[in-house]
């Protein structure tokens, strides 16, 4: 089947956002999307973007069974080590369940990995769950390492108040 | 593995060239303090990306104070200011990573607010390089 990447444009975020929020539901986390397409639009095609995005479109006639013919998407941005210089951040890989087994999450990925080596980008770093086997495989087949279980690195986030309290210089002694 | 030892000309390029791939916060002693190894006593280095569930972020990739100037709220004052820019960026979520081992820093960070989304979520930091990311990018080299 034929399946096309191209860049996201700023009217394939409505499309982009359903695809979000089944990405979302396959993670058992639906109630953690909180932006709409309106504020994926504003960060992705306003002067200084904060990521960039592919899409995975297929031809009307191999549209899916409700009508989509974007059927998955590639969401990255740049990011910087102070070992290693610039690296590329994969932030979402999505294909449609009706799509998944025909390379096209490999397409994706591999054209992230291009833009990355186009880019002088050493890296290319992403997170995944622990019970997510089928991507773990997937991933750890085409070379990548959990630096998780390897090097025992662990994933912090401050957000909300959290952060605002940082900021006014309210937290800790 | 161990990294060949980064170059200044790349850091300098890469943080103040058209396109910076990073900001960089510096924490200086005052003049009357000055050592001989230079005033220079910690940073925070930081870029911004994003998150499909939070959007705008902002990913604290080094923080470090000199271990003689420790223990003076150097690192948490550089932290309140990468909060502060992230803030007025329109930014609502600090990311990081800890390495397990470092069970002070891993108390320093929760004191601080963080959560470690490791240990409560299965979240794992996955990486691809070198041979690897060509073979992917489909480099013929």
């Amino acid at each position: 089947m034929e399946c096309v990447l191209r860049p996201c444009r700023a009217e394939d975020c409505a499309e982009v956002m359903r695809m979000i929020k089944e990405l979302a539901e396959f993670e058992k986390l639906p109630d953690q999307v909180q932006i709409s397409d309106q504020v994926l639009r504003e960060d992705g095609f306003a002067n200084d973007p904060f990521y960039r995005c592919l899409v995975a479109e297929v031809p009307p006639e191999h549209r899916s069974r409700d009508g989509h013919t974007v059927v998955g998407y590639g969401l990255y941005f740049f990011t910087y080590s102070t070992w290693k210089g610039r690296n590329i951040y994969m932030e979402d890989l999505y294909v449609m369940p009706e799509f998944r087994g025909k390379g096209i999450g490999k397409k994706l990925m591999s054209k992230i990995a291009e833009i990355g080596v186009e880019n002088r980008c050493t890296q290319l770093k992403f997170v995944v769950l622990d019970w997510n086997r089928t991507a773990i495989d997937f991933y750890q087949g085409q070379g990548a390492v959990d630096l998780t279980t390897a090097e025992g690195w662990h994933f912090f986030h401050i957000e909300g108040d959290a952060l605002e309290q940082l900021a006014q210089g309210h937290l800790g002694h | 593995c161990l990294s060949a030892p980064f170059l200044p000309v790349v850091l300098r390029a890469d943080g103040f060239g058209g396109d910076p791939f990073y900001q960089c916060l510096i924490a200086e002693l005052a003049p009357e303090q000055e050592d001989k190894q230079g005033h220079l006593i910690g940073y925070a280095l930081f870029f911004f990306g994003y998150s499909v569930n939070t959007g705008r972020i902002v990913y604290l990739e080094n923080l470090y104070v000199v271990s003689e100037s420790r223990g003076r709220g150097i690192g948490k004052k550089l932290m309140s200011e990468v909060a502060k820019v992230a803030l007025a960026r329109g930014c609502v979520e600090m990311k990081f990573t800890v390495a397990e081992w470092n069970v002070r820093a891993l108390a320093w960070y929760r004191q601080l607010g963080a959560q470690d989304k490791t240990e409560a979520g299965g979240w794992h930091c996955m990486e691809l390089g070198g041979e690897a990311l060509h073979r992917l990018a489909g480099d013929r080299r």
